[in-house]
């Protein structure tokens, strides 16, 4: 307690703060404040020399003998100054003789004894030696103490470095596996004892320290100030390790006062803990130190194996904390709990701690250790210890920091700079040749001095290749550290890479998002909704709701959505109503038509009930009317030729009324054919013209699918096209002399065209004459009634279209079974086709039907007349005889010589190649539809042929003859004027040759005038003077004269009364 | 051949009576306007038609033209122009080659038989036929108004019938107008008064043809007789006759003795019929050169050193005084009666041969080479 208050006086503010070990603390206290105050060495030296041994041994330790400190330490300390003195000044750079020359200055009064020097300076020595011995004591080179970094360097040279693989990491870590042991000791005191533990402890433990036979030493007693409070700690140093350690303890337990102490002591404990320490290569050697301090013990549990990585941080770590001279030392467990590190620091008090550690943070390079440092502890438990100076148990202990880094090469890399290794390493070889030459130089010499002088060259060159090893191993250490590096950085590259590549795919992704956002198209879109100004007119508010609507198209939107929905509904609604009501107007019409239907029969029976009154009065209009009921259904055409026809036959029959008309209808009229099919084909119309084309279609299709089959399709598409209405209008047209002509109209629906078949029928049987074969045949009675229309081309021009569809060249080949298409027939049924030729139009209908009625049948009475009356002619005609009426007899001669002896029909083409017809053919006088005839007309060697055309529209169109005479070589028109004049006679001046009318003699009678003018031909042929004979043909006829005009033509006009022939 | 065409064409009555009427048309005669560009043409209807020549643009060179420039005969004053025919085929045969422009400009009726002769004035157009002659004015012909301006008949003795006149021939120094026909006598108009002075007698048959010696004012007429007749108009009498028939070189008994075509030049005479055509001397009346035709020729004349003459058959026949056949120039008719050479001074551009007969067509020819083209009735 006194030392306690001592210590108050002297420290003034921290009466409970322990100075330092033992070797500083008197140095300190008596160098700095006045020393008297501390006065007694033993109190000044107890003070921080106060150490307290634990041994492992037995849970009942014995007690220690105590030492006293002080000697030791002087002593020590002595060496130390020696050394000083010889290595010179400049060694301050060093730590190790930094603390020595303060030692050296603050101990100028140290009384250490000098067998503790003794004792101590082999130890001390025996450690520089075996490393440094040659380079400190031989060659001082200025190099290896000229900065604190060489030092350092220096210093590693004398860790131990093996193979990590073989080595346990403490080998790795501490100085030398040889060298120092530490053990430290924490003994929880009971509170009340704690002042008496420390007087014991102060008592015991100096004795052990300086006892000689202990090699162990007492660096320092400390109570515990904060942290785990009644805690005292001490800290042993087994200079020589395990084997110190072992003396030391067997000499312990032999010794009665320490074991003495042991039992006072556990009296006073309640619990105690040990470990062993070792010491960090890098870290200073715990060096007695002026005080008074605090101390910092500074423990860190670390994770097992991060050791050597702690070490090799701290290693790099520790220069940053050197400046204060702060560090007292660095260890790490190796018995005990492991794992464990402990720094012990020493500050001069609580506030230049605090500075001297922000000092640290602001240096670069401390914070990266302290960061790199984190992962490998495990807690880091902070104690601030204090010397535990009183002994009762108050446990005081300097903290100390424990950041703990162990060395290693890795760490030193950093430090280093590799040109300087370049040149050491220079050095260093020059050094070793420099060696060897010595070494060589010495051997070839021989001699005593050679054998230790060449040892000692040994050892320098030992260093030397320590020096070269280590080099190389740094070499090694930083290829591999570049190569981490560039690796590191290559992952970090890959990693950001990959964080690239997923930024963009996700922004990408976002981007897709928005886009499919973008496009998003609502149904509503489709919807055609009302205007927006209807919109707002016409929905009720509730539905429009303006105020909200007006500013937002979406809910504008919505609301116009919502009045559509409302309106369709109302319009369903509607409909629905419609056809409730359409259903109802149904069912009505229903029941008025059944009442219509039952009114029929009713009529029909008043009908039959009106028959028999009908033909009592004769008159027959249910007939008539059936017969129009029948008309109903015929198509257009025929139905204006059926009532043109009509009214013409009954006006014709009012015309001559004198007699009963109904019997002698000149025209009848009739309806042939089936109503019913009539009725049929009326009244689908759409769906047979549907089925037209479809079946177009097909075939279509059907050609190019199946060929055989195609002629077949193509025979009944034809028969379709040329299909007739089952309706035909019959018509009966009677001649005076009761022969009938009966006509069929047909209407051919496909082709819009109308066709009539004829048949002559006569009153009296015929006898046909092979040349009048054609006269009568229904093919060809009615050809040309106008001129030109030969009826066998359509008159429909679209016709000709329709047939090169279905494969039909002309109507021409079908006339004979349809009839003839001729063109009045068209007109009489009302149909009008432009012709080929421009001409005006006429207006089509019952006009043009009516306008063309009455010639056509006038025409039609004299074409069956006329070849009627041909009829007969021919018949005589072939017989040779020509037939004269009495009415043309004043036409001829009484005498006629030349007869005709043959007349034949020939063909068109016959005609065409007769040598003397060309002139007509020429003239565009020999149609195909004309009839051809030839006659031979003879008398006696001269023969007259004469080819005779005789055009259908005979009688109205003169037959044309062409002359060829055989007499006296063939003479015709051409090399012959009389010929022509005869050709003239006949052909040109036929009017005069008709006859009576109807003029059906023409064809006799120039038949007859052509043999009279043969006669005269023959008779007035100026005979030759020299031709001996007679006359062949004496001339007969009287003439005025033979020849006349420049032609000399003869007298061919015969003068009726008179009996002459003269010149026309 | 160019009624082919119309083969196709439907025929109604009247078109087949038009085309009979066509068909045994016979052209007898031809005359040339006074201004040379219109010629009128005459058939066995009665009908005259005048026809414009197609007005040629630009004059044909007649480098490869057949008119000789030499020969028997000194040229004529008009025959000096280097190009004789300067008529325009191609202008004929191209733009104005429409059948419109080979259609008559005007047709009308003149008589009621046939026209078989013409002949025109510088101012009329006489026409005769059935034993009358009729006068037209140009003027008027041209504006249509086809009004006869006069009409004679010749005194002719009663008969049943009346005579037809063959052939018209004007006598511009006496201004005479002579006629003769079936009445075989020459009858001569004095165009003056239009009075018959008086008449020549001496045919045994009808005249077919009358021919005028300019240079001494005589006429020669032939006839069916079968004599060429030759007759001084200043005595009204009978000079010469030539029986054709009775010289062996040229008769043809089977053709008959009649004298068809009668020209004359100088003291040359050509003339052809029955008999063969035959180049006669007139002052010594013999037959110099017989023309190897065997047909009988219908229509001679003169031109240059060449003779020209038509009759049955389809040619026009070019002959050489030396009775060479030049060349026959092919028509369109089955038989000619009448030549007609375009030589009036007023229109030399319109110097063109034409020629007809049986058939409704008058071909022209633009050079003697061949035939250009047809008008047609």
């Amino acid at each position: 307690m006194p030392r306690l208050a001592e210590r108050s006086e002297g420290d003034g503010t921290f009466p409970l703060c322990p100075t330092l070990f033992g070797i500083t603390s008197p140095i300190g206290s008596s160098d700095l404040t006045g020393g008297a105050g501390l006065g007694s060495p033993l109190s000044g030296y107890g003070d921080s020399h106060s150490e307290r041994f634990c041994f492992l041994r037995g849970a009942a330790g014995p007690l220690l003998p105590q030492r006293s400190v002080t000697w030791g330490t002087v002593g020590w300390e002595r060496t130390s100054l020696e050394v000083r003195h010889k290595t010179g000044a400049e060694q301050k750079g060093m730590e190790l003789h930094e603390a020595q020359a303060e030692m050296v200055e603050g101990d100028g009064k140290g009384k250490g004894d000098d067998g503790e020097k003794v004792s101590l300076q082999p130890r001390a020595l025996s450690i520089c030696l075996k490393l440094l011995g040659g380079l400190f004591l031989s060659d001082y080179d200025k190099r290896f103490y000229s900065k604190d970094n060489e030092g350092s360097w220096f210093r590693s040279l004398f860790v131990h470095k093996v193979d990590p693989r073989k080595d346990a990491h403490s080998t790795l870590l501490s100085k030398k596996e040889t060298s120092n042991l530490y053990k430290i000791q924490f003994h929880n005191v009971k509170p009340e004892c704690l002042d008496a533990y420390n007087s014991l402890t102060e008592a015991v433990l100096p004795k052990l320290h300086l006892d000689e036979d202990y090699p162990c030493s007492l660096v320092g007693n400390w109570n515990t100030w904060y942290g785990e409070q009644d805690q005292a700690v001490h800290l042993w140093r087994f200079s020589g390790g395990y084997p110190a350690l072992m003396d030391c303890m067997n000499k312990l337990k032999s010794n009665k006062e320490y074991l003495e102490f042991r039992k006072e002591r556990s009296q006073m404990l309640l619990s105690r803990r040990n470990q062993l320490l070792l010491e960090f290569s890098f870290w200073n050697e715990p060096q007695p130190r002026a005080g008074p301090n605090i101390y910092e013990l500074r423990t860190y549990k670390l994770k097992p194996g991060t050791m050597i990585e702690w070490g090799n941080n701290w290693a790099r770590a520790i220069k940053y904390r050197q400046e204060n001279q702060e560090a007292v030392g660095g260890f790490f467990s190796q018995i005990g709990e492991l794992y464990v590190v402990h720094h012990l620091w020493a500050y001069k008090d609580l506030q230049s701690r605090e500075e001297t550690r922000n000092a640290a943070w602001r240096k670069r390079g401390w914070d990266e250790n302290v960061y790199y440092t984190e992962s490998s502890k495990k807690r880091k438990p902070k104690v601030i210890r204090s010397d535990g100076a009183p002994a009762e148990g108050k446990r005081t202990r300097s903290d100390t920091e424990q950041e703990g880094k162990y060395y290693s090469e890795e760490a030193e890399v950093d430090l280093r700079d590799p040109g300087r290794d370049y040149e050491l390493y220079k050095y260093t070889c020059q050094e070793l040749q420099r060696l060897m030459a010595e070494i060589q130089d010495l051997k070839s010499r021989g001699g005593k001095d050679a054998a230790v002088e060449i040892e000692d060259r040994r050892i320098q060159s030992c260093v030397h290749f320590m020096t070269l090893k280590k080099l190389n191993r740094l070499a090694h250490i930083r290829l591999k550290k570049g190569r981490d590096q560039t690796h590191e950085a290559k992952q970090k590259v890959d990693a950001y890479h990959l964080q690239l590549q997923n930024l963009l795919y996700e922004v990408m992704h976002l981007q897709k998002e928005i886009t499919k956002c973008l496009e998003f198209k609502s149904k509503h879109e489709e919807i055609d909704l009302v205007s927006l100004e209807e919109f707002y007119k016409e929905a009720p508010p509730d539905i429009s709701k303006a105020e909200v609507t007006m500013g937002d198209p979406h809910q504008q939107t919505l609301a116009r959505l919502d009045w559509e929905l409302e309106q369709r509904k109302r319009l369903a609604e509607k409909y629905r109503e419609c056809l409730s009501n359409k259903e109802k107007i149904l069912k009505e019409i229903e029941v008025k038509k059944e009442y219509l239907s039952s009114l029929q029969p009713r009529l029909n029976s008043i009908m039959q009930a009106s028959l028999p009154v009908q033909e009592y009065l004769f008159m027959p209009f249910d007939q008539a009317h059936k017969q129009y009921e029948t008309a109903r259904h015929l198509p257009p055409p025929l139905y204006v030729l059926f009532v043109q026809a009509t009214a013409y036959g009954q006006a014709c029959a009012h015309r001559k009324s004198s007699q009963p008309p109904r019997q002698d209808k000149m025209l009848s009229v009739a309806i042939e054919g089936s109503v019913d099919e009539a009725k049929a084909l009326f009244k689908p119309p759409e769906d047979s013209q549907d089925d037209e084309s479809d079946s177009d279609a097909e075939e279509e299709q059907t050609t190019k699918r199946r060929r055989p089959t195609l002629g077949v399709q193509l025979d009944d598409k034809r028969k379709e096209m040329l299909k007739r209405h089952p309706l035909s209008v019959l018509l009966d047209l009677k001649c005076k002399d009761d022969s009938v002509l009966h006509l069929t109209f047909y209407y051919l629906m496909n082709l819009n065209i109308m066709t009539v078949k004829a048949k002559v029928t006569t009153a009296t049987e015929l006898i046909t004459p092979i040349s009048a074969g054609d006269l009568l045949s229904p093919d060809s009675v009615l050809s040309c009634l106008y001129p030109g229309d030969h009826g066998k081309k359509t008159p429909n021009p679209a016709n000709q279209y329709q047939f090169d569809k279905v494969g039909i060249l002309t109507l021409r080949d079908y006339v004979l079974d349809l009839g003839h298409p001729y063109l009045w027939v068209q007109k009489l049924g009302g149909l009008h086709f432009p012709k080929e030729q421009p001409q005006h139009t006429v207006i089509t209908d019952h006009s043009l039907s009516a306008s063309h009625m009455e010639t056509t049948m006038k025409l039609l009475k004299t074409r069956v007349q006329s070849r009627l009356a041909l009829h007969k002619q021919f018949a005589s005609l072939e017989h040779g005889i020509v037939p004269v009426t009495s009415d043309c007899h004043y036409l001829f001669p009484a005498k006629v010589v030349s007869r005709l002896v043959k007349w034949v029909t020939i063909a068109h083409e016959d005609y065409m190649e007769l040598h003397f017809t060309k002139d007509v053919v020429e003239a565009g006088l020999a149609g195909d539809t004309n009839l051809y005839y030839m006659a031979l007309v003879e008398r006696g060697t001269a023969k007259l042929q004469a080819a005779v055309v005789l055009n259908p529209g005979y009688s109205s169109i003169p037959p044309i003859f062409q002359l060829c005479l055989n007499w006296k070589g063939e003479k015709t028109n051409n090399n012959d004027d009389n010929i022509r004049a005869m050709e003239s006679e006949v052909n040109v001046c036929c009017k005069e040759l008709c006859g009576p009318r109807p003029g059906h003699q023409l064809l006799t009678n120039q038949l007859q005038r052509l043999c009279v003018l043969l006669d005269v031909y023959l008779e007035t042929e100026s005979h030759d003077d020299s031709v001996e004979g007679p006359k062949e043909f004496p001339q007969e006829k009287m003439c005025l004269r033979l020849f006349r005009g420049p032609s000399r033509i003869k007298p061919f006009k015969y003068n009726h009364p008179q009996g002459f022939f003269s010149h026309r | 051949m160019e009624r082919a065409a119309q083969q196709a064409v439907p025929l109604g009555q009247m078109e087949v009576f038009q085309a009979l009427q066509r068909l045994h048309m016979t052209i007898f005669s031809q005359s040339v306007s006074p201004c040379g560009k219109f010629l009128a043409a005459g058939n066995n209807y009665g009908q005259i038609a005048i026809f414009r020549y197609p007005c040629p643009c630009s004059p044909l060179s007649m480098s490869s033209g057949t008119w000789p420039s030499g020969g028997l005969m000194p040229p004529s004053s008009d025959t000096q122009a280097p190009l004789p025919f300067p008529f325009s085929l191609s202008a004929a045969l191209s733009s104005e080659a429409k059948e419109e422009s080979k259609k008559p400009m005007v047709t009308f009726h003149a008589h009621d038989g046939p026209v078989y002769s013409m002949v025109s004035t510088d101012r009329h157009l006489l026409s005769a036929g059935d034993g009358e002659v009729k006068a037209w004015l140009w003027a008027e012909i041209l504006k249509k108004g086809c009004k006869e301006l006069w009409r004679r008949q010749p005194p002719y003795r009663t008969s049943l019938e009346v005579p037809e006149i063959n052939a018209l021939l004007l006598v511009p120094k006496e201004n005479l107008l002579i006629l003769a026909g079936g009445d075989c006598q020459l009858h001569a108009m004095d165009l003056e008064t239009g009075t018959f002075m008086w008449a020549l007698r001496g045919h045994t048959d009808y005249i077919h043809c009358l021919a005028l010696r300019e240079r001494s004012p005589e006429v020669l007429s032939g006839g069916e007789d079968g004599a060429v007749r030759l007759w001084d108009l200043r005595t009204a009498k009978e000079v010469q006759t030539v029986e054709v028939y009775k010289h062996e070189e040229c008769s043809r008994p089977h053709n008959g003795r009649w004298i068809g075509c009668l020209a004359t030049d100088s003291d040359w005479m050509v003339c052809g019929g029955g008999p063969a055509l035959t180049l006669w001397h007139l002052r010594s009346s013999t037959p110099t050169t017989v023309f190897p035709m065997r047909a009988p020729q219908k229509h001679v004349t003169f031109y240059q050193d060449l003779i020209l003459s038509a009759g049955q058959g389809r040619c026009v026949n070019q002959w050489q005084l030396s009775g060479e056949l030049k060349a026959q120039v092919p028509g369109s008719s089955p038989g000619l009666l009448s030549l007609s050479l375009n030589q009036q001074p007023a229109a030399p551009e319109c110097k063109v041969l034409t020629a007809a007969g049986n058939s409704c067509r008058v071909d022209v020819f633009t050079n003697l080479g061949y035939r250009a083209f047809s008008l047609s009735f």
